[in-house]
């Protein structure tokens, strides 16, 4: 079990069939297997084999999906489709996400439960369709207007896109929050062999607060609008004690080789993969370097940078962006020690002996008899 | 014995409306509200309102409400449709809201033939922000302060 905490802690009952399934498709079947019975989404590659596969399967499960006009009009379906209490999905790719932030914005005001997939492309602009990680910043910091947060999970193979899309959509149900799946055209487009998990359903609060007509209750509204300045306040201290608690209870990370060593290489998603290699190449050399993996970007795991104390000399992110993460960590370690960047852009992606070569760049000293 | 024969609608709540006077929208809230007594669905039905002079129409209508952005409401409405298709879905739009910034989402919520029910308010202008020209201001001569000012086209 990976460290970290969840407020899901499901029992595994049984392992079922393997399939070969590629990433998107493979999002798009665990989402149906979540109880999705709404899917509106607008057309972009590198996504589009979700949108494609929920068009397909969503009817045989009485489900509707709907081709929007645009990511504006998804989003604001998801949004509708949640306050009818309804679990419902969208995906789209950078460009699409910026158009979708405003509806976000109202959907995280309204503490609605909607699941999210950006299979990031290379931006700015139209950019291009090769992997990035460029919209970290967008995922975690906001990109709508207002005070808000994603829950934002970062799977690295198509296994966790699986998982970590079921938990999505438990996620957004118990925080009555939306959750993003972040992820790239190299996961979103590569197959590896899946299970589906058949596993406990946690218990997750009823939907007393939907929009599906007042029979037998008083009424229910939806609304962010507050012109009271006192009422404004009050939300926004009730979303940010929320935000705390999902902070402090749904970190979660991943950690290789990290109980000796003196440097530590972060890194999510694709680059994660990528990262693993070149520390188990560092080892072989002799040299005393793990991986921390968040697999949460917000939360960001910090429980996972304090745990490894004062110990760690330096650290090294690798990012497909002009190095966005690289923030969280000099945040998470107070800048104590060193953190460098080893980065890619516009679609390319590091090979692992590249960043071996940065990191022995940056951390000279790491290497035995090295100055 | 004194007989009722005009009161206010179920589906109105008690709240004093803060629109100007003339302005029309009060009028309005009451025969849509009217009708959703005389069809008996005041607990059926769930209504968008827009963002505009009535972002506040969820404090008038006595029915589940769900503010949208703006513009947004016929997405918003076919969203919920979707989820609950035996309910009665209506989204109450300005001019401004509806064939401006949500212009598309109308006209596509239509050409997928969304069954939600639309109530259009044109009052030619953006009232909420001031009076500024909408795609629906006619085009009139203003008359002093001179010279005339052509509006509109
Ligand atoms: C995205 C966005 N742009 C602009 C506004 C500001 N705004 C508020 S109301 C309004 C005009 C609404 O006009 P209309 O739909 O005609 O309704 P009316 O107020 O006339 O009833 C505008 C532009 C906003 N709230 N959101």
């Amino acid at each position: 079990m990976a460290p970290g905490s969840s407020t899901i802690n499901r029992k595994r009952v049984v392992a079922l069939k393997k399939y070969l399934l590629k990433g998107n498709e493979a999002i798009a079947e665990a989402a149906i297997k979540a109880g999705c019975r709404l899917f509106f989404g607008y057309p972009i590659t590198p996504s589009t084999e979700i949108i494609e596969y929920m068009a397909k399967h969503l009817p045989a499960v009485d489900g509707s999906f709907v081709q929007a006009e645009s990511e504006v009009s998804a989003i604001n379906m998801c949004y509708g489709a949640a306050g009818a209490g309804v679990r419902v999905m969208t995906a789209s790719s950078s460009p699409g996400m910026s158009l979708m932030q405003e509806g976000l914005s109202y959907i995280a005001a309204n503490e609605l439960p909607v699941v999210l997939v950006n299979i990031v492309r290379a931006g700015p602009g139209l950019g291009g369709l090769g992997p990035s990680q460029a919209d970290y910043f967008q995922a975690t910091k906001g990109g709508g207007h207002g005070d808000y947060r994603l829950i934002v999970l970062a799977p690295n193979s198509v296994q966790e896109l699986v998982d970590l899309t079921r938990d999505a959509f438990d996620l957004a149900d118990m925080h009555r929050n939306p959750v993003l799946l972040i992820a790239d055209g190299i996961l979103g487009q590569m197959m590896e062999p899946v299970v589906f998990k058949e596993l406990e359903a946690p218990s997750l609060p009823d939907k007393t607060w939907a929009t599906t007509g007042a029979e037998g209750r008083p009424r229910n509204i939806i609304t962010s609008y507050a012109l009271q300045n006192e009422i404004g306040e009050a939300n926004c201290l009730r979303w940010e004690a929320k935000y705390k608690n999902i902070a402090a209870t749904e970190q979660r990370w991943e950690q290789y080789m990290i109980d000796d060593a003196d440097y530590v290489v972060v890194a999510y998603g694709t680059t994660a993969r990528i990262a693993k290699a070149a520390v188990q190449q560092a080892r072989q050399e002799g040299i005393k370097v793990g991986l921390l993996r968040p697999v949460t970007l917000w939360p960001f795991p910090v429980k996972a940078f304090a745990a490894l104390g004062g110990k760690v000399k330096g650290y090294l992110t690798v990012e497909l962006s002009a190095g966005q993460m690289i923030e969280d960590v000099r945040l998470a370690i107070n800048c104590a020690v060193p953190v460098h960047l080893c980065n890619r852009q516009g679609g390319m992606v590091p090979s692992p002996e590249e960043v071996l070569a940065r990191f022995k760049e940056v951390f000279p000293n790491s290497v035995e008899g090295g100055v | 014995m004194a007989k009722i024969i005009f009161k206010k609608p179920e589906a109105l709540t008690d709240k004093q409306n803060h629109y100007c006077p003339g302005c029309t929208h009060g009028v309005i809230h009451r025969l849509v509200a009217e009708v959703i007594d005389d069809m008996g669905i005041r607990d059926n039905t769930v209504g968008v309102c827009p963002v505009g002079c009535s972002v506040f129409a969820y404090d008038y209508f006595n029915v589940d409400m769900f503010q949208a952005s703006h513009g947004r409401a016929p997405a918003v409405a076919t969203g919920i449709k979707r989820c609950l298709p035996d309910r009665m879905v209506f989204t109450y739009q300005g001019d401004g809201d509806l064939a401006s910034i949500g212009s598309a989402e109308i006209v596509h919520a239509a050409a997928r033939g969304e069954k939600i029910s639309t109530i259009f308010v044109n009052n030619a202008i953006y009232g909420m922000t001031g009076g500024q020209m909408a795609p629906t201001t006619l085009p009139v001569r203003r008359q002093p302060p001179a010279p005339g000012v052509e509006i509109g086209n």
